[in-house]
């Protein structure tokens, strides 16, 4: 498979060895930090950091619908509680609106909305991961 | 009058390339190329950003194969002019020059084009277009967690997401190798 060029091949045996390495990385940091981490666990408390460094915890009650208004870099933000204990940004100035597309996550994963400079759920536990960051 | 150059003859106009040619300039024939690869990288990045996306923010970054492309077949410095230029060019489109997402998007394409010339350099037996286009794109979404950590003012959850963006970077990387293959083989 060389072509016109035919010092370069397209697969070599090595470029094999860094596809394997690189997935196996991707499969066992997915395992430790990802997938069903934290899952079934309401945490009573949310955290929301700004890029300015203050931080605001909001008291989570269970088994009811929240919406937490808030103030980022790009303007308004509303973070949005649900019975079953998922949140998401509902609203947001910022250009991108990635965050809004998100959507739900768990309650034990975090949103980050970068051109906002905010992060929902800073305090993550240790074995969730972040479901989103966006540009 | 030489015949052989970097490669683009063959997307050029007939009339360009005999223009060209009889100018005899080898710095034209960069520059008309550095023009031609900057304004299809902007293009298909502009596309890929109105593309529906498996997760809202993971792209596969196809315009990296015409970075590659530009590494493989131009002289070293060349890749590098593409990736400001391409990152001047959308960001004064898509509106989002200095801002969070362009200082993204230019570290992301700094940090693949010297980490794709690295791999490169390893030798053209060792590594092939694939291995090159993975590391680049792993460095890529490196550097863009980093600049994403810099803004949000907070790296560890950042850092959290990696093993999600080591896992993308394999599929989006050969992807981008198999385009790169065939621009190289497609054209002379």
């Amino acid at each position: 498979m060389t072509g016109a060029n035919p010092g370069r091949r397209f697969i070599t045996r090595l470029d094999g060895v860094i596809i394997a390495a690189l997935i196996a990385c991707s499969f066992a940091g997915s395992l430790v930090y990802g997938f069903g981490a934290g899952r079934g666990k309401i945490p009573d408390r949310l955290t929301i950091r700004f890029a300015d460094g203050n931080r605001r915890t909001y008291e989570i009650r269970k088994g009811q619908v929240q919406d937490i208004p808030i103030v980022g870099r790009c303007g308004p933000m509303i973070i949005e509680f649900d019975r079953d204990g998922r949140i998401r940004i509902a609203a947001s100035a910022c250009p991108s609106q990635n965050c809004v597309r998100t959507g739900w996550v768990r309650s034990s994963e975090c949103i980050v909305c970068v051109p906002n400079g905010v992060i929902v759920n800073e305090n993550v536990p240790d074995e969730a991961a972040p479901d989103g960051i966006t540009r | 009058m030489r015949t052989t150059s970097y490669g683009l003859h063959g997307w050029c106009a007939g009339n360009d390339r005999s223009a060209a040619s009889s100018a005899g300039s080898e710095k034209l024939r960069l520059i008309v190329s550095l023009g031609i690869l900057t304004a299809a990288a902007s293009a298909v990045q502009i596309a890929e950003s109105s593309l529906p996306r498996l997760l809202p923010w993971l792209k596969p970054g196809l315009s990296n194969a015409l970075v590659l492309y530009a590494l493989i077949r131009m002289p070293p410095f060349f890749a590098w002019t593409l990736v400001l230029f391409r990152s001047l060019v959308t960001g004064i489109i898509l509106g989002t020059l200095f801002t969070p997402t362009g200082w993204m998007s230019l570290a992301g394409g700094a940090a693949a084009v010297a980490t794709m010339s690295l791999a490169a350099g390893l030798g053209q037996n060792r590594i092939g277009l694939s291995g090159i286009s993975v590391t680049g794109a792993v460095a890529h979404n490196i550097a863009q967690l980093a600049v994403a950590g810099c803004f949000a003012g907070s790296f560890i959850p950042i850092l959290l997401h990696l093993p999600i963006m080591l896992g993308a970077a394999v599929p989006s990387g050969l992807v981008v190798a198999a385009l790169t293959h065939q621009l190289l083989r497609r054209t002379p």
